[in-house]
């Protein structure tokens, strides 16, 4: 199998489970677009992956636990 | 023209104190400007007169007696509608939410009233902050954003309202949000001086979410000087908005000592030729501000990065929306099934974008800690016409810019208006920068708008 048409059965793995989440009816065109937007999220994910990361790499969120008085009523 | 469009925040401060103009004149000056020359660029979803008139006499009726809430008392303006308001609908943009109104004040709107600044108005915008995908201008249940400078011209998005209808001097400011380019891209269209702070400065509560990591909210304004007294009304701690931090703004003055410049490499060669050659000759005057350096920015996938976090956040804050089917109602075909995508994205992926985040953001501060600002052109050409499709214009490849590496950041960045482009449209230079650098942001825009007459230029309408 081919990197294309590996990338080519994830988008429909994808699209058959936004079709069973949300079973609309969609045009030719907007099904094209999805396909093309799904594309994009898989090609951004590998563009992601050249950057090296190590397994302490943390991401850029703060978890900072809360006491209820620090919030406003 | 009216002898009181296209003022400046101290002017007009100046002529209320002086007795020259009161604030309910003002209220009744911007109300009739956007009700006519503001609904003829579809810059307008709702107007509150009563609201209006009521905090103009109230601003009237304290200065009167002595009581002086700062610059902002008895300034009009007008709000992106993505910010809640009690009595007042709150669209997002979005027809299915036309009539929907959410009985708070989102902070900032609570902030402005405390300045004692007047809010004469909810102000159109593309659906959804533009998170659905939108690919044109007709993205919007109030007709496609038109620019102040010429209607058949694009107002740009998604602060479209925003940029107009300070453009074509209807209130003297506007509050904006960008998640990537909502705030920059519509000033630069209207030839406007607009500012995005730092993630962080401003409180995001009572504000429509599309990216809770990437949205922020700044001021629209004729001037950096007014985008900084605006900055200093609505900055500040919220313990609502966890990302903000406790420290206040204060306005600056222009920066008179010598700046460290970086200027982005390559930046304007794929830029429209005036674009290109307004940028040469806003080097120049920099020159004269302080020492210039060609900079890379630091080599990340800050456009994937920042591209990945938008549809994952987004169809996590629209989920229940999405599900609902009322996405089948909103304007632009294309935003109909918007966001899905982020819907099937694995965590690990949005995670990872997160980490990649971490590290670009570390690079970043490595290179800016080196200078006060960076430099670049806004935008690499004049707004499209109202008829234009996207992929001609913002899928092409204009060169490198600071857009997505300072969104992705969290970064300050201000668009002053720098020239005239094809067709006679305006065009803007971009100061951007460290994290919560906002001060040094706005006083290198205010010494280089002493220097340049750029951002006195306005519409004749």
């Amino acid at each position: 199998m081919t990197l294309d048409e590996d990338v080519d059965q994830v988008i429909a793995a994808r699209l058959t489970e936004l079709r069973t989440t949300l079973p609309r009816a969609l045009t030719s065109d907007q099904l094209a677009l999805l396909r093309r937007r799904i594309g994009q999220t898989i090609g951004q994910a590998a563009a992601l992956r050249a950057i090296a990361l190590t397994n302490d790499d943390e991401p850029a969120t703060v978890f900072r636990p809360l006491r209820s008085e620090e919030r406003q009523p | 023209v009216s002898s009181l469009a296209y003022r400046t925040v101290p002017e007009l401060g100046r002529m209320i104190r002086c007795g020259e103009v009161s604030p309910v004149q003002l209220a009744e000056e911007a109300l009739d400007r956007l009700e006519t020359v503001g609904r003829s660029l579809n810059a307008v979803v709702t107007l509150a007169p009563d609201l209006a008139l009521e905090q103009a006499r109230q601003a009237e009726e304290e200065l009167a007696h002595g009581v002086d809430r700062g610059p902002l008392h008895g300034i009009p303006y007008g709000a992106k509608d993505l910010f809640a308001t009690v009595g007042i609908p709150t669209s997002w943009g979005m027809a299915p939410h036309q009539r929907r109104v959410i009985d708070e004040d989102a902070a900032v709107i609570e902030r402005l009233r405390e300045a004692g600044a007047v809010l004469v108005a909810k102000l159109a915008m593309v659906e959804g902050a533009g998170g659905f995908g939108y690919e044109q201008p007709n993205a919007t249940f109030t007709g496609p954003g038109r620019s102040a400078w010429k209607s058949e011209a694009w107002a740009g998005g998604s602060s479209s309202g925003s940029g107009s209808a300070v453009g074509a001097g209807c209130v003297p400011f506007a509050l904006g949000t960008e998640t990537w380019g909502s705030i920059l891209i519509p000033s630069a269209f209207n030839g406007l001086t607009g500012f995005r702070p730092t993630h962080g400065m401003v409180s995001r509560r009572g504000a429509m979410a599309l990216s809770w990591t990437l949205d922020k909210i700044g001021p629209m304004c004729r001037t950096a000087q007014d985008c900084g007294i605006v900055l200093a009304a609505i900055a500040g701690f919220d313990s609502a908005d966890p990302s903000t931090r406790r420290e206040w703004f204060e306005p600056p003055r222009p920066a008179h000592t010598r700046l460290r410049i970086a200027v982005l490499r390559g930046a304007a060669e794929r830029a429209q030729p005036e674009v290109g050659a307004a940028f040469g000759a806003s080097l120049d005057i920099l020159r004269q501000m302080g020492d210039l350096e060609e900079v890379d920015l630091p080599g990340f996938p800050w456009e994937d990065a920042a591209g990945l976090i938008i549809s994952v956040e987004g169809a996590a804050a629209f989920e229940d929306f999405l599900r609902s089917g009322e996405g089948e109602r909103l304007t632009a075909p294309e935003d109909r099934m918007g966001l899905w995508e982020g819907l099937v994205v694995p965590a690990v992926d949005y995670l990872r974008a997160l980490r990649v985040r971490r590290k670009g953001m570390q690079a970043m501060d490595d290179l800016l800690s080196r200078f006060d600002v960076i430099v670049a052109p806004a935008v690499g050409f004049v707004a499209p016409l109202i008829e234009d499709r996207f992929d001609t214009w913002f899928d092409a490849d204009w060169g490198p810019s600071l857009g997505a590496a300072g969104n992705l950041c969290g970064l300050p960045s201000i668009g002053v208006p720098n020239g005239v482009g094809e067709r006679g449209l305006p065009i803007a230079l971009e100061f951007m920068g460290r994290a919560f650098g906002d001060g040094q942001v706005v006083a290198a825009a205010m010494r280089y708008q002493e220097l340049t007459q750029w951002h006195e230029r306005h519409p004749a309408r």
